[in-house]
């Protein structure tokens, strides 16, 4: 269970005060597909931010089960980025000199899991999002759009996180592909139970969603 | 793979830039080597010259050079005295003496008169000419110059006696201390009067044995013959006279100070010189050079920490955005700095195999060329001789020294030197990379999603 409490983010930029995300309250529960939708500079790349501990709110709570990840430091925000959270970016995000299958065994190289481990289950995620044979040893550059998102999603499963936050995960591809996307992502949030929190121009995953919010100058409200 | 495999994976990422930045980084830490090498070179040398050129100090009778001049010789007990003084190691006492033809030996010269030996014939059969004109001997006069004895309590610094290095080429040398009518004798000399170990000649009418052959490499020095300090005293009738001493110092450090101690137990009675000039003559190019490449060396050093940390610098800003990604997918600053430092290591690395063959190519031009520009603006003087004898040959010894000191300087890039320059350049790329690794420290996960 995601609970969302009273969350605010005020930016001090030349003076003026911009409010990017404001009070905003809402609970997601395991497995859901959540869309946040939003023209841009709505806050939602904001809002993500804050769900994923990348940047710190000026109010309020993001609680994760029990825990209020906006007060994690250190040690335990690393953890949290590491093995709680999942994401998937617009342009992809892939280390460009590595191998499809090494760009998905960096996160556990980080969570310190051992090689054997990396390769079996970074070769399992690979396959699971459609992507098997020598694919997997190509770098992102040879790979499609399409491919190169497959390979983030699988990336951002890497560590079984409990929530995968994806920022217009279907922004740079053709509707097909797009499709593809979206379904492979509402599957997955079914199959491992984990929350997926996507924010969208694309009303083709809010049409996926099982909870769609919409966000105004920083206000949450659902739809 | 882990952070230091990606590190050098990301070294060759962009080919021509690591082209670029290996060859900028090789051309300084080629500097490196190249300093090195003529540095190391050059302190070598610097020790070579100080230990052959000696730490002596000369001590002669006051207004006496050799067999010219006047004044009255040292006395044997006053030399003994200088031993004890501080930081002197030990004393050499000699005296010398000329060995006639006519009067004093059977030996005959193995160096022909000739116009120069013309000299000594006006000394020793005209007299006191008033003549100033050097002419050669009448043909009706045979005349052959005197044979050069030098009495020494240090057979083994024989070489210094009679102006030349000295290798006993048969037989041995006498006891230092002893009074036996004994002499070694030079390869010339044993020659021309047929002479071998064990077979003896007349000098002041006494039968002296050879114990000894030298070979001094040079005419005049194989014409000599060296007397224990006793003998040639007892023989000569100059007993209790010294004729110059020399007194070995501790240290050249030492110099300085052991010649002013010198001249105060001497007195009026001597005239005293040391190496110090000579050293100071023969180093001081060297010492330029070694100064010069030192501080080469460090701006070598600076320039290569500067073109790391720019590189460094340029390749953190360009993937900021992967920095932020890294970090926002659970990567530990640590580890992204590991990364980066790694990389910049290889760099490095590559930089310093180019810059060590470079330092293989160029080590010796370069040293040529300091040694041409540092030659050519510090003339040595000759040293501290001012005539014939024991001071003239000292100063020759030091003005070849001090020729020598920068003839033949070669820098050899060793085993060492190439571990120095490795470790230059990690530790240059370490340098380098910790203004990164600061500015790595700044970028913010969050700017991953507003960029997007």
């Amino acid at each position: 269970m995601i609970t969302v409490q009273k969350l605010s983010k005020t930016f001090v930029s030349a003076g003026s005060k911009v409010h990017a995300v404001r009070d905003v309250n809402f609970q997601v529960e395991p497995g859901q597909l959540v869309a946040i939708v939003g023209k841009s500079g709505s806050g939602k790349s904001t809002l993500l931010a804050l769900l994923g501990a990348l940047d710190a709110p000026t109010d309020g709570s993001v609680l994760v089960g029990d825990a209020d990840v906006t007060k994690f430091h250190g040690r335990k925000l690393l953890g949290y980025r590491r093995d709680t959270i999942g994401f998937v970016f617009q342009n992809y995000n892939l280390v460009p000199n590595l191998s499809a299958l090494e760009n998905v065994m960096l996160p556990m190289e980080f969570a310190g899991k051992p090689a054997k481990e990396r390769h079996r289950r970074a070769t399992h995620l690979l396959n699971q999002v459609g992507l098997t044979g020598d694919k997997l040893k190509r770098t992102p550059g040879r790979l499609s759009g399409g491919e190169q998102q497959r390979v983030a999603i699988a990336r951002a499963l890497a560590n079984q996180p409990k929530l995968i936050l994806a920022d217009e995960p279907t922004g740079n591809l053709d509707t097909a592909t797009s499709q593809h996307i979206v379904e492979l992502l509402h599957d997955l949030a079914r199959s491992e139970q984990t929350t997926v929190i996507a924010v969208t121009h694309d009303p083709a995953v809010a049409k996926h969603a099982d909870v769609t919010y919409s966000l105004h100058d920083g206000r949450l409200t659902r739809e | 793979m882990n952070a230091l495999t990606r590190g050098s994976r990301n070294a060759f990422r962009n080919p021509l830039r690591t082209l670029a930045v290996t060859a900028i980084l090789g051309i300084s830490l080629g500097l490196v080597v190249v300093m090195l090498a003529a540095r190391s070179a050059v302190t070598t040398r610097i020790t070579e010259v100080k230990q052959s050129i000696g730490n002596t100090v000369t001590v002669s009778p006051a207004g006496a050079r050799g067999f010219l001049g006047g004044g009255e010789p040292l006395t044997q007990a006053k030399v003994d005295e200088l031993a004890s003084l501080a930081n002197v190691t030990s004393v050499d006492a000699t005296i010398d003496a000329q060995l006639r033809g006519d009067t004093d030996t059977n030996l005959e010269s193995a160096v022909a008169a000739g116009t120069l030996g013309g000299r000594q014939r006006r000394v020793f059969i005209e007299g006191s000419s008033s003549s100033g004109s050097v002419q050669s001997p009448p043909a009706n006069e045979t005349f052959t110059p005197p044979i050069f004895a030098v009495g020494t309590n240090n057979p083994t610094y024989a070489g210094e006696m009679v102006g030349a290095s000295v290798n006993i080429s048969d037989g041995s040398a006498f006891d230092a201390g002893t009074d036996a009518n004994v002499a070694i004798i030079g390869k010339g000399l044993a020659e021309k009067n047929s002479l071998t170990v064990g077979k003896t000649f007349k000098a002041y009418e006494k039968d002296i044995t050879v114990v000894g052959i030298y070979d001094a490499g040079n005419e005049f020095a194989n014409n000599a013959v060296v007397f224990p300090l006793k003998t040639l005293q007892i023989l000569s009738d100059q007993a209790g006279d010294v004729t110059s001493a020399i007194v070995h110092v501790d240290s050249s450090d030492n110099l300085a100070s052991v010649t002013n101690a010198v001249e105060e137990k001497m007195g009026d009675s001597a005239d005293v010189s040391s190496s110090e000039e000579s050293v100071k003559d023969a180093i001081t190019p060297l010492e330029n050079i070694r100064s010069i490449a030192t501080t080469s060396l460090l701006g070598a050093l600076i320039a290569a920490t500067v073109i790391s940390l720019l590189a460094m610098v340029m390749i953190v800003r360009e993937r900021r955005k992967e920095i932020a990604v890294l970090k926002a997918i659970g990567a530990s600053e640590p580890t992204i700095i590991t990364q980066f430092v790694s990389e910049s290591v290889i760099l490095s690395l590559l930089g310093s195999v180019v810059g060590i063959i470079l330092g293989f190519i160029l080590s010796n031009p370069i040293l040529r060329a300091l040694l041409n520009s540092s030659t050519s603006t510090s003339v040595p003087s000759v040293g501290t001789g001012e005539g014939p004898g024991r001071g003239m040959r000292i100063a020759v010894g030091g003005f070849r020294a001090v020729r020598g000191a920068v003839q033949d300087l070669a820098a050899v890039v060793d085993w060492h030197l190439i571990m120095y320059g490795v470790l230059a350049a990690i530790g240059v790329a370490i340098v380098g990379a910790a203004f990164p690794a600061w500015l790595i420290g700044k970028v913010r996960p969050a700017e991953v999603l507003r960029s997007e």
